[in-house]
């Protein structure tokens, strides 16, 4: 391997490994030789790999290791699996019950790379630009990690340091994200995103989750993607509708606020005054989607 | 690696590296000119193959993954009858031009028939919107595709 593809008749290859148990990933983890990847489902490491950009001697596949798949909500906790597709996730009633949830796997890239593509993945690569990070963060997940050290959760908002940047450490595989389920009888979500072609990218994306109570907001929570370098919650929106009646005015006079708590950049997909304007629309719809689904009348 | 795999009903072993992609390991070791190379980067869909039944992009699937597993490309479809309705449909409809997007869109549209047979035209939009044509402007290929949903939903 000089260009960092592969030599096409395989005389100088990675290894590949596909360990059974999450230990013996981790064993590999510690033990492969040079520079390790994992591999899940490969959509987003496959490419950066073709192109060079990734080097790995070694590759430790856990797609197969039971246990890291699969979606469970037991006492009003959600765990789904690091292994877990989007296309599972989708078809799990969570994400019917939990629609931001349901809302984000729907428009993550396009059917085929869904199918393949994982939950784990997306927190692990921490691209601020995936789509279910927004929801995960609105729903304050945590992150549960295993590794040579045994096992450990931390919060999403500081398992995502910076743009691909993660609290990940040397050895250390995500086993899944988990988070209180919204109560279904007064709690509502939503995620709102736009993307400058049908199966792009998100130019931005908002997740909301919002509890009521007698008809005015009891917690309102709300994450941007795509405008930071980390899905990033919108403090100040929070702040202001707290509180208040669940009217489609204090939701409109909120939503203007979401730009304070974004960091957008300027690239092909806009402008960061445009990305203000859009995550304050975002903002808007989302939080009008939430408080309809949580019983209210905005 | 060694990895053993079903291609379109026959089994085939082949000597990769891991992490080339399946769809070189189908074009260039396994002659199977039907899927086509395309973006390469998991844009245009061109190089849709059915992964245990699956529609996945083969530029995006690790050569190493195939390991046990079947594959299904379009040639491989032409007996089954769904399959041989899509493509039939997409004749009818005149639903290609240079035809190159093609086997990724049938792979595409029998996969989502596949779990939804009676699909409307905005499923089938969202279903295939991994897909590229660059001649057609879609609205062909999603008349040929609703035309076997209609066809479908209507037997049952």
């Amino acid at each position: 391997m000089t260009d960092g593809t592969a030599d096409a008749t395989g005389r100088s290859e990675a290894d590949y490994y596909r360990p059974e148990t999450v230990e013996a990933a981790c064993r590999r983890l510690r033990d492969a030789d040079g520079r390790v990847r994992i591999v899940a489902g490969g959509q987003t490491l496959l490419p950066l790999v073709r192109q060079g950009l990734v080097d790995a001697d070694a590759f430790v596949d856990v797609s197969a290791v039971p246990g890291l798949s699969g979606v469970t909500v037991e006492d009003g906790r959600a765990t789904v699996g690091a292994t877990t597709t989007y296309a599972e996730l989708a078809d799990h009633g969570l994400a019917d019950r939990v629609a931001a949830l349901g809302e984000a796997c729907a428009v993550v890239a396009d059917r085929q790379v869904r199918t393949l593509g994982t939950v784990g993945g997306a927190v692990a690569h921490g691209d601020p630009t995936f789509d279910l990070l927004a929801p995960l963060r609105a729903l304050d997940a945590d992150v549960g990690l295993a590794g040579p050290d045994g096992r450990r959760r931390v919060p999403l908002s500081e398992f995502l340091i910076g743009h691909l940047r993660t609290d990940r450490h040397e050895g250390e595989l995500v086993t899944d994200v988990t988070f209180d389920r919204p109560d279904p009888e007064r709690s509502g979500s939503a995620y709102e995103r736009h993307a400058a072609a049908g199966s792009g990218r998100a130019t931005a994306g908002v997740a909301a989750v919002v509890t009521l109570v007698d008809g005015a907001v009891e917690t309102a929570r709300v994450a941007c993607s795509a405008v930071a370098d980390t899905p990033v919650r919108a403090h100040a929106v929070e702040g202001d509708l707290t509180g208040e009646a669940a009217s489609a005015e204090a939701v409109a006079a909120a939503s203007e606020r979401a730009p304070a708590d974004i960091d957008p950049i300027d690239d092909e997909a806009g402008s960061p005054a445009y990305k203000r304007r859009l995550v304050a629309t975002l903002t808007e719809r989302s939080l009008l989607s939430a408080i309809g689904r949580a019983g209210g009348s905005p | 690696m060694r990895v053993a795999f079903e291609l379109d009903g026959e089994e085939r072993t082949v000597e990769t590296p891991p992490d080339r992609s399946l769809r070189e390991l189908l074009r260039e070791d396994c002659d199977a000119r039907s899927v086509k190379a395309g973006c390469d980067g998991g844009r245009c869909g061109a190089c849709t193959v059915l992964l245990d039944g699956d529609a996945v992009k083969a530029c995006l699937v690790m050569a190493a993954k195939v390991d046990g597993r079947s594959v299904t490309t379009v040639e491989g479809i032409a007996t089954g009858s769904l399959g041989r309705e899509v493509q039939d449909a997409f004749e009818e409809h005149s639903a290609l031009q240079c035809g190159y997007c093609t086997p990724g869109f049938v792979l595409s549209a029998l996969a989502h028939l596949d779990d939804d047979p009676d699909a409307d035209r905005e499923a089938l939009r969202s279903a295939l919107s991994g897909n590229v044509c660059r001649c057609t402007g879609y609205e062909k290929i999603i008349d040929a595709v609703a035309a076997v949903a209609e066809r479908r939903g209507d037997a049952e």
